[in-house]
């Protein structure tokens, strides 16, 4: 993959690339987790062109993947970096953006010499949105969260993984407290369902109907629970999955014979 | 579906265009109304509860009803509820939380500028990115490159980075930034050739300057 990039860089014509930026795990992309040496590879490239990582930490930002950044789990080493969402705990709107001091240097001068850095937003920085975010942040400290995270997110990762067992279950993903499966026709071939019969729409509904919130990406199921989610609770979401999963497969046999 | 006259379902179809939602089959079913919250649970206007298996958004972590952040709002609400921070403007939360942000982030930091979504975040990336290339003499080195499925936003230029179909339907999202035809083809094909394939990303080059 990282021959692909270069190939794609020298392509562009190198002079012509200034950034690449990604989810260290994609999220609304069906909760995807990059192999091991991915981020290493692919950053040996960018430094090679001169092109700046930014890592997109709104998801996978303040713990979700069992480090504090995602950017930890999956060793990217960011110029620039993003993030929103748990800042706040989503209590409030506010997100951030950090830059190291190469790319400020430049941008100050620029700004020197124009007079004014000419960006920014009426609620940039908002004092109230900023001041939940702190608290946010010292919760985050003095309740642990993170180590929280760590020791309830095998217990989590174990119960996704176990539904590879359904018969509807193609593949499980998941790092931390962010995890997917994959709904399949043919848990053999990984042979997906027609779109039509809307699987994963039908699973996502059947859930709902036990009680249960998740997410359905095409024919897969998302699951981020709130980071503070206890083992038990873990257990109740992933036996209303379970049983969500049967009311999803029985709907579809139905559909199948009719 | 018939809505009770006024009542929130019917008032919700009359008036409110909801985000990621099927505009027909919502004028049909209506909403699924939200109450309130306690802990990871969520309830419904019938009293029903739901585990948030999503925490809302992939966002809600200390779940839906800390008190303390109530308390946070409410003291700075007190205090001094708006101030911007334009032309030197600043204040003690907005300085506070940047210092916070630069120590805990992974890699040495400088300096953090403050939006309010995930999508203006990347917006600005995008333009600071182009800033800094400027500043360095460096005009034509401004092509962001962004990953098939990978998910950056949704204003016009952060759409551009994110790479899910969904986002760039054909009618709309023509942004200068990633409308350039050749783009547009490239990213078309790849989509085509590597939309099941979910575990191998993908590369595809956008926002030409």
């Amino acid at each position: 993959m990282a021959a692909d990039l270069e190939a794609m860089i020298l392509e562009e014509g190198p002079e012509t690339v200034a950034a690449f930026i990604a989810e260290p795990i994609q999220g609304a992309g069906g909760v995807i987790v990059p192999p091991k040496t991915y981020f290493a590879k692919i950053q040996a490239v960018l430094k090679k062109y001169d092109v700046l990582m930014v890592a997109d930490e709104v998801i996978c930002g303040f713990g979700r993947t069992g480090n504090f950044w995602g950017s930890e789990t999956v060793g990217i080493k960011p110029d620039i970096l993003t993030c929103a969402k748990a800042l706040s705990a989503s209590y409030l709107p506010i997100s951030a953006v950090m830059i190291s001091e190469d790319v400020y240097q430049p941008i100050a001068q620029a700004s020197a010499d124009l007079g004014v850095l000419g960006h920014g937003y009426t609620y940039s920085a908002h004092p109230v949105c900023a001041a939940v975010a702190l608290e946010t942040l010292k919760i985050y400290e003095e309740r642990d969260l993170l180590g929280h995270v760590r020791a309830v997110s095998p217990h989590f990762e174990k119960r996704l993984h176990a539904l590879i067992d359904h018969p509807l279950i193609g593949e499980t993903r998941g790092v931390g407290l962010i995890g997917a499966v994959e709904i399949v026709a043919d848990k053999a071939t990984k042979k997906p369902f027609d779109p039509k019969a809307g699987a994963g729409a039908l699973v996502y509904k059947a859930a709902a109907e036990h009680g249960l919130i998740v997410r359905s990406i095409g024919d897969n199921i998302a699951f981020t629970p709130p980071l503070i989610i206890t083992e038990s609770q873990i257990d109740e979401l992933f036996d209303k999955m379970s049983l969500a999963l049967d009311d999803g497969l029985a709907a579809l046999k139905k559909a199948q014979a009719a | 579906m018939s809505f009770q006259p006024n009542s929130p379902a019917a008032r919700d179809v009359a008036y409110f265009l909801h985000p990621y939602t099927n505009a027909k089959a919502h004028e049909q079913n209506g909403p699924m109304i939200i109450e309130r919250g306690e802990g990871v649970y969520v309830y419904d206007d019938a009293g029903k509860p739901y585990l948030e298996a999503m925490a809302g958004l992939w966002c809600a972590s200390l779940g839906f009803n800390e008190k303390r952040l109530v308390k946070a709002a409410t003291d700075q609400l007190n205090k001094l509820p708006y101030y911007h921070t334009f032309a030197h403007k600043a204040h003690l939360p907005g300085i506070d939380l940047a210092e916070k942000l630069i120590k805990l982030a992974p890699v040495p930091m400088s300096k953090v500028f403050f939006c309010s979504s995930g999508s203006e975040a990347n917006d600005t990336a995008i333009k600071l990115v182009w800033y800094y290339n400027n500043a360095r003499g460096r005009h034509a080195k401004k092509k962001f490159i962004s990953r098939i499925k990978g998910y950056h936003g949704v204003t016009i230029a952060s759409a551009s980075l994110t790479g899910t179909p969904v986002n760039h339907p054909a009618s709309t999202c023509r942004s200068p930034a990633s409308s350039t035809p050749r783009t547009r083809t490239t990213t078309a094909s790849a989509w085509k050739a590597r939309a099941r394939r979910s575990s191998r990303p993908a590369w595809r080059p956008i926002s030409r300057p």
